[in-house]
């Protein structure tokens, strides 16, 4: 009987022990169901300021089984134990998908410099130039910003040349118009982030932006490619003559963009973005000269007129079309290209797509 | 009498049920330190990564736009064989088709053109277009990173350079070299067929998700098709009507290279 009442006792006390044994994945079941899923447990944690304590359902070790419980949390469960760099309230239960963010955004500003920008999607245009923006993070994950750029070239590309050149085709005004610069004004958004490992060694915090906003910027039509002409009065010598362009005045602009922000430390990061620069083009005037003075003055050149007798709208800049030689003013070569551009008034919506790497200031 | 607390056999059942808890327990604290303990601690910059590649086949298929379309447009689709050498580095056969064709602007030059009373031309550049090609190329791929999508849904990644070469069928129909009148309008432009040699260089990124296991991988890229381009120029308008000289007398120019820009987008079965 005895024997009965000890078999019975152990056997409790084995049940309790089995209990113990089968509690150990249920703890990590406690926290987000990944967690029993090690294969598909995505270490890691919160954003700033999203990690919540975990209460820990870790049994208190029974006393009975003494020596033999299972790994106990912290004492104080308060306490947090770091694990992978991460400060969690129980190791047992990894509970986010991607570590913490190193470094937090809210309410920082950050300076980004874009040194080169390039047009991706140049079928009869081409622009390269540089770009600066102050972005102020007014969440952790939205921000604002404000940006300026320039484009140091403007031209047309050269598959527009060689339409010129070789079928006396090219683009509609409209649709070859160049952007010079721009000045916008936006928000930006950091719906997801994550990390990437460079081999095995080192952990590089990321973030997807996205971006849009509006502004206004310049723009501006090529009248003439440069040219390379023979020089008459010595063969062996090249002249090349530069390309000349007539404003178009300034133009709505909108933009909408995406791309990668790498963060190296709490100071750095690293953008590459593409940025779509949307603009309406309708080219009617050039220099402020529409169809009507543009006729009036290459009819005057055709008289040969002076320039000085042609009578053009306030706001033609006709002096934009004259030159001095000789100390006589004439009309330059520009004016029946530039009527030619503007005889038919063409419109049409252009996109700018532009690859943009930077770097950016945090502080 | 001094009674005995237990006799011999209910020690040897103490000691049998002893040992038996004694190894429930010791299973108990192995299932507790395995996900606990030093195991968290991982040394490992990335962990629990889904997409392991290293001595691993894979198959695929993709299909390729053009990104940026001036005389021709082309749709590429491709079957991938691929085997991993390495978890960095692996090894692809790509093999397809494709269609190409003039875009509406070539259209509309080749139509304008043939009203034009010239008498030489010279024919435009990147008109030939891709019909066929067969590609091996290397794969490395140094970057595995994780996305964290909609707050808590992992999205795993590597980032790849692919860089390789082979042979492609191409065709080039001119836009100014006319063959055939019919009434005002151009019947048949002159056309060529060759075989010719092509490079390749892709930028992609794979993606997979726990949820599809570690078999399936979804894959973006953009790839740059390099070949050489040729043209004629000088060609007579008049004597390409002539079927024994359909150029037109006009001289063979080499002219540098085509570049095919597109984005391929693709799906991988990885065994």
């Amino acid at each position: 009987m005895r024997t009965l009442l000890l078999a019975a006792l152990l056997l409790t006390v084995s049940a309790q022990a089995a209990a113990a044994a089968s509690d150990a994945p249920l703890l990590a079941q406690a926290g987000p169901s990944k967690a029993s899923k090690p294969a598909d447990d995505d270490d890691d944690d919160a954003a700033p300021g999203k990690q919540t304590p975990v209460p820990s359902t870790a049994p208190a070790a029974n006393p009975n089984l003494g020596s033999v419980a299972p790994p106990a949390p912290p004492a104080n469960a308060n306490e947090q134990k770091l694990v992978s760099g991460a400060p969690l309230y129980n190791p047992n239960v990894a509970v986010h998908i991607v570590e913490q963010k190193a470094h937090s955004d809210l309410r920082k500003f950050e300076v980004v410099l874009f040194p080169g920008t390039v047009q991706v999607n140049g079928k009869f245009t081409q622009h390269y130039g540089s770009q600066a923006e102050v972005l102020f993070h007014l969440q952790e994950n939205f921000g604002l910003f404000v940006n300026g750029y320039y484009n140091w070239v403007t031209m047309e590309s050269g598959f527009n040349a060689e339409l010129i050149d070789k079928v006396q085709a090219q683009a509609q005004a409209a649709t070859s118009l160049l952007n010079t610069w721009g000045a916008l004004g936006g928000v930006e958004v950091t719906p997801f982030y994550g990390k990437f490992v460079w081999f095995e060694n080192s952990l590089v915090h990321f973030s997807v932006v996205l971006s849009g906003g509006a502004g206004i910027g310049g723009t501006r039509h090529q009248l003439k490619p440069i040219t390379h002409d023979v020089n008459p009065q010595n063969p062996s010598e090249v002249v090349t003559v530069g390309a000349t362009f007539g404003d178009t005045g300034a133009r709505f602009l909108g933009t909408l963009g995406g791309g990668f922000r790498a963060q190296f430390g709490q100071l750095v990061a690293l953008r590459l973005e593409l940025r779509d620069v949307v603009y309406t083009a309708k080219v009617d005037r050039v220099n402020g000269c529409d169809s009507n003075d543009l006729r009036a003055m290459r009819d005057a050149n055709n008289l040969g007129k002076s320039p000085g007798t042609v009578n053009v709208s306030g706001s033609c800049g006709l002096d934009q079309f004259v030159t001095t030689e000789g100390g006589k003013q004439r009309f330059t070569t520009d004016v029946p290209l530039t009527y030619k551009l503007v005889e038919t008034p063409s419109s049409d919506v252009l996109n700018n797509l532009g690859l943009y790497l930077g770097l950016s200031l945090n502080f | 009498m001094k009674r005995k607390i237990m006799n011999a056999r209910t020690a040897r059942s103490l000691g049998c049920l002893l040992l038996l808890l004694g190894a429930r327990l010791a299973t108990a604290q192995e299932k507790q330190t395995a996900p606990g303990g030093e195991d968290l601690v991982e040394k490992a910059v990335v962990r629990n990564r889904l997409l392991t590649l290293d001595k691993r086949f894979e198959i695929g298929v993709q299909v390729g736009l053009s990104l940026l379309s001036r005389l021709t447009e082309h749709y590429n689709f491709h079957a991938t064989a691929a085997f991993n050498v390495l978890e960095s580095l692996g090894i692809e056969l790509r093999v397809g088709g494709a269609i190409s064709r003039h875009t509406s602007t070539a259209d509309k030059i080749a139509a304008d053109f043939h009203k034009t009373p010239g008498k030489v031309a010279d024919d435009l550049s990147d008109l030939w277009g891709m019909q066929a090609s067969g590609l091996v190329g290397l794969r490395w791929q140094p970057i595995y990173g994780k996305i964290g999508l909609l707050a808590e849904y992992p999205l795993h990644f590597n980032f790849y350079v692919w860089l390789g070469g082979g042979a492609a069928l191409f065709k080039r129909e001119s836009v100014v070299i006319c063959n055939q009148k019919s009434g005002a309008d151009c019947a048949a432009y002159y056309t060529q067929n060759q075989v010719g040699p092509v490079a390749s260089l892709a930028l992609g990124m794979r993606f997979a998700l726990p949820a599809l296991t570690d078999h399936h991988s979804i894959k973006l890229e953009f790839r740059d098709y390099s070949y050489l381009d040729s043209y004629y120029v000088g060609v007579n308008r008049e004597n390409a009507y002539n079927q024994q000289n359909p150029t037109g007398g006009g001289t063979l120019t080499q002219a540098g290279i085509t570049n095919l820009v597109q984005i391929d987008i693709g799906y991988a079965f990885i065994f």
